[in-house]
């Protein structure tokens, strides 16, 4: 199979805010008041928890979790994609004045890669067992790999993109990334939300395609034996 | 090496497995990804409230007040209580075709829409939907210049897949003064590059 023709098993997203919050607040009922949710949604979310400390709550595919100094939607359903842009976005076009610290565009992606050879194979391609791992261990395997870079742009940062093995569709790899922003420290206390918004306006395409762009090229350039 | 608050959506954790049910942590120690798990909360307490609902264990309660002779925590006061959260479980879809685009008109039963899947894409697609394609609060939604996101994938439940097409009507933020003086601004500026003949 090429790496063209090749479709994930599972993909999903998850977004971070860093910065200070207030969890009681992410309550469905609110959600709904501000328009940010519709009715039905709010009478069908599954609240978990809602308190000073922590908000866990689930709407349709997406998952609202809150804690003092960490907003996160989460979902494994990559069709809700836009579903928690316009969330985040809309609350925090409404909480304009939280400060926030950084923020992640963070997806993910499970692929089966057909057979057990091909699998060990890009284990070894990414982390050579040689020079140093065969002469003291036996049968040293990958268990993660994580590779950090730079990102420039008008919102510069950092991407740390992660590879491991997949324990949902194995065998197969997981390719995780973290697009990374961290905002100006003078303007924390000062539009920080409105720039964490800009940073996921403008860059949403391109972070949310990396965990497909980084399992694209370890398929292009590493390939099964009998290809 | 840089020290950075991190973005990654790890370091929410929960407290306990579910086995450890009569280990105590303290709030804010949290660990992660366990579909079921056990947080500790510092509740405020109601009169006549029991210490240990939801299977609680309190670790140190505010002495009664004056005269008051019950071991129970004092209206208003808080305690550690533990509570159950459950995540539902993970949904499995596999995206096959994601096309974005925006309503060009709408009818009354229908609507049409122009579509791509990447900003380089030429021609674009013109589809019509029936508005029944929408869920009710979502068709008040479909009007001329509504930004939409149309994905198509296999959706699972159990064990069963299902071909799935899911038209999503985007809700965003209304523009805000600055971004419309902006874009204004730009109009103008395009305008004025313009030589005419």
């Amino acid at each position: 199979m090429s790496a063209a023709t090749r479709t994930p098993e599972a993909e999903g997203l998850d977004l971070v805010l860093v910065g200070s919050f207030n969890p009681a607040i992410f309550h469905p009922e609110w959600l709904f008041r501000q328009g940010i949710i519709t009715e039905q949604d709010a009478k069908e979310a599954n609240v978990q928890n809602v308190s000073s400390e922590i908000t866990v709550l689930q709407m349709g595919g997406i998952r609202l979790q809150c804690i003092s100094h960490q907003f996160s939607l989460l979902t494994t359903n990559i069709s809700h994609a836009e579903r928690m842009q316009d969330l985040i976005r809309q609350t925090f076009s409404l909480l304009s004045h939280t400060p926030i610290s950084a923020c992640g565009i963070n997806p993910h992606v499970h692929y089966s890669v057909g057979n057990i050879d091909y699998w060990h194979k890009i284990g070894h391609e990414l982390a050579p067992k040689e020079p140093v791992w065969n002469e003291l261990l036996e049968h040293p395997g990958m268990q993660s790999l994580t590779i950090k870079a730079p990102r420039g742009g008008d919102y510069p940062g950092e991407i740390n993109a992660t590879v491991e093995p997949s324990v949902k569709h194995p065998p197969g790899i997981f390719v995780k990334v973290n697009c990374h922003y961290g905002l100006p420290s003078e303007i924390m206390h000062a539009g920080a939300a409105e720039r964490a918004l800009k940073f996921i306006e403008a860059e949403w395409k391109p972070a949310c395609g990396m965990a497909r762009k980084v399992a694209e090229q370890i398929f292009t350039k590493i390939k099964p034996d009998h290809d | 090496m840089t020290e950075s608050p991190s973005t990654l959506s790890v370091s929410l954790k929960w407290s306990a497995k579910d086995e450890q049910k009569d280990e105590l942590l303290t709030s804010g120690f949290f660990h992660l990804q366990e579909e079921e798990a056990r947080v500790v909360l510092r509740s405020p307490v109601e009169k006549g409230e029991s210490v240990r609902e939801g299977g609680a264990v309190v670790t140190s309660l505010p002495a009664p007040s004056l005269g008051e002779k019950s071991s129970a925590p004092a209206k208003g006061s808080s305690v550690l209580q533990t509570r159950v959260l459950r995540s539902q479980a993970n949904q499995r879809y596999i995206l096959l075709k994601k096309y974005e685009g925006f309503v060009t008109a709408r009818g009354e039963d229908s609507f049409s829409a122009r579509l791509f899947e990447n900003n380089s894409d030429y021609p674009v697609v013109e589809a019509e939907f029936d508005l029944e394609e929408l869920s009710e609060t979502d068709r008040e939604l479909a009007i001329e210049g509504a930004p939409l996101v149309w994905t198509i994938g296999y959706a699972y439940e159990g064990s069963t897949r299902k071909r799935e097409s899911l038209i999503y009507l985007r809700r965003l933020p209304a523009w805000s003064d600055k971004e419309l003086e902006k874009g204004r601004a730009a109009a103008n500026d395009l305008t004025r590059a313009i030589h005419w003949e």
